[in-house]
């Protein structure tokens, strides 16, 4: 497993009329390879800019993001985003949802139809594939969204806090699907999240950034004794709750500064 | 619900008590709205046939449901009330298609490009709120006293509303979506074509089915001034030589020409959403 993604005194600003907001502040990191992080912080702190960085969509002010040590922009790597919500498009079936990234890209051939009958019935979507996606569950257009992002065969996957728009119950359910199917395709992830039990059942790592400017707080690595692990089990691992406080102390430290 | 003759009972289809009540009352209500909208129009016929068979008001003046009824007879024997007819509607497709086809394309332009939209704004305010018949005597002096004149006449009286409608809906698109495109590794280009245009056809037949009255209305101050057939010039040249029963069935003919544009524009909505639903 070595350094995938490098990311290296990451600077950025939002300007408007009322003048400049440093949303980033000397931001440095790195990722491994097939490993799973998770990056928390309180609201307004940049997370979700700083996935804007790395999936190109904007470029830092100060800094370099790199990717096996070559510019993302040059690397030749696809990196996968999945956003807040879903965003499937209601006037197409699940199926034209799910190539409308391959569409765009121009990569839509007959051997992809394959792959994603395979996927759709791997992931219990196959009996709507023709239907509308206001007929899907929330957890299903969840996971037709993932499909979506993983059929670009993505070297790393940006995950922008995927489960906040779901209910609780949902949302437990959804994260051990995503967790798994990410596990079960061997891909690198970032998650974004303000949820400190999700970030901690489901990463290796987490990151914790002080609040606007963002900067790294702390990196702590998880290490937790369960069996068969998936996200739910993870909840009920002894060391769950010493990880939790940490966390919640780092966050809290935070706005006392 | 529609009830046909050979139709179940309702105590068959197993409704409740409570439920049949609620449905009875229903269609007492629907039949009650139907009665009063044709005691409306029979008895505002009746009372205009009545009157001016009694003298009470001008004949002459006012025209008669039967003086209509005769003249679009006469007409239609010769054939000429379907010329006019016909060139009416033929003008009215044509600024209709160039007003959709001019909206979209210069909507499509200003989303484009956000300068360009900004910079136009107060003009495209203007020209919109502009009277445009005040323009239609420009038209005649500039384009002549022809088909040219009305079709442009046409244009101006729906364009403008159907480009700021359109704009503005096509600039509400949500950001994520758009970030969306951008993520999968879209261009402007495919946030046109797989996200503004698609999710904006709704937007784009409400916008047709004012426009199709809009242009109705343009044709016809068109012809008032320029034109040598179609309705309006009937309605003109009638109410010049004071022949009024022309001016008047031309009135009742754009009624139902009007509404049967309309309800055209109303199917295809439907055939859309119907559509739509089945994919």
């Amino acid at each position: 497993m070595g350094e995938l993604l490098q990311i290296k005194d990451v600077s950025y600003s939002y300007h408007n009329l009322d003048g400049e907001t440093l949303a980033l502040k000397d931001v440095s990191f790195h990722v491994n390879d097939g490993e799973f992080l998770a990056i928390v912080g309180p609201s307004g702190c940049g997370k979700s800019t700083l996935l804007s960085l790395i999936a190109g969509l904007i470029r830092p002010d100060n800094g370099d993001i790199n990717i096996e040590n070559k510019n993302i922009k040059f690397s030749g790597k696809n990196i996968g985003y999945m956003l807040q919500k879903d965003h499937l498009l209601e006037w197409r079936s699940t199926l034209k949802n799910l190539t409308l990234g391959l569409e765009i890209q121009h990569k839509l051939t007959d051997s992809s139809y394959v792959l994603i009958n395979d996927m759709l019935s791997t992931y219990g979507l196959i009996t709507f594939k023709n239907a509308k996606p206001s007929e899907l569950s929330g957890g299903m257009r969840q996971r037709a969204a993932l499909i979506r992002t993983l059929l670009l065969e993505p070297d790393i996957l940006l995950l922008d806090e995927p489960f906040s728009a779901l209910d609780y119950q949902t949302r437990l359910e959804v994260a051990d699907d995503i967790w798994s199917i990410i596990r079960k395709e061997k891909k690198t992830a970032i998650l974004i999240t303000h949820d400190i039990s999700e970030a901690v059942s489901m990463a290796d790592r987490i990151i914790v950034l002080t609040k606007r400017p963002g900067t790294v707080k702390s990196i702590i690595e998880v290490n937790l004794t369960v069996e068969d692990k998936t996200p739910f089990r993870s909840r009920s691992a002894p060391e769950f709750k010493d990880y939790f406080n940490l966390i919640w102390k780092e966050l809290n430290h935070n706005e006392i500064n | 619900m529609k009830l046909t003759k050979k139709s179940v009972t309702s105590e068959e289809l197993g409704f409740s008590p409570s439920h049949q009540k609620y449905l009875l009352k229903y269609i007492a209500k629907m039949r009650t709205i139907r009665f009063y909208q044709l005691i409306i129009i029979v008895s505002f016929i009746a009372l205009w046939e009545i009157t001016t068979r009694l003298s009470i008001v001008n004949s002459f003046i006012f025209s008669s449901p039967s003086r209509v009824v005769k003249t679009f007879m006469e007409m239609a024997a010769d054939g000429s009330i379907f010329y006019h007819i016909g060139i009416t509607l033929l003008e009215t497709f044509i600024s209709f298609s160039l007003v959709i086809v001019i909206g979209l394309l210069v909507a499509v332009l200003l989303w484009w490009n956000d300068t360009i939209a900004k910079i136009l704004e107060p003009y495209l305010v203007v020209l919109n709120s502009l009277p445009k018949s005040a323009l239609a005597p420009v038209f005649i002096v500039w384009l002549g006293n022809n088909v040219k004149t009305i079709i442009v006449a046409a244009i101006s009286v729906a364009v403008f509303g159907s480009i700021i409608t359109l704009y503005t809906d096509f600039a509400n698109i949500e950001e994520d979506k758009i970030k969306l495109i951008r993520t999968l590794g879209g261009n402007k280009r495919d946030v046109l074509l797989k996200v503004v245009i698609p999710s904006n056809i709704p937007s784009l037949i409400s916008v047709m089915k004012v426009n199709i009255g809009l242009s109705l209305v343009g044709v016809i101050i068109g012809e008032f001034l320029a034109a040598k057939a179609g309705l309006g010039y009937l309605i003109i040249y009638g109410s010049q030589v004071f022949k009024l029963d022309w001016v008047i069935m031309s009135i009742v003919i754009l009624c139902f020409v009007a509404t049967g544009l309309y309800q055209l524009l109303a199917f295809f909505e439907k055939k859309y959403a119907g559509r739509s639903e089945m994919r």
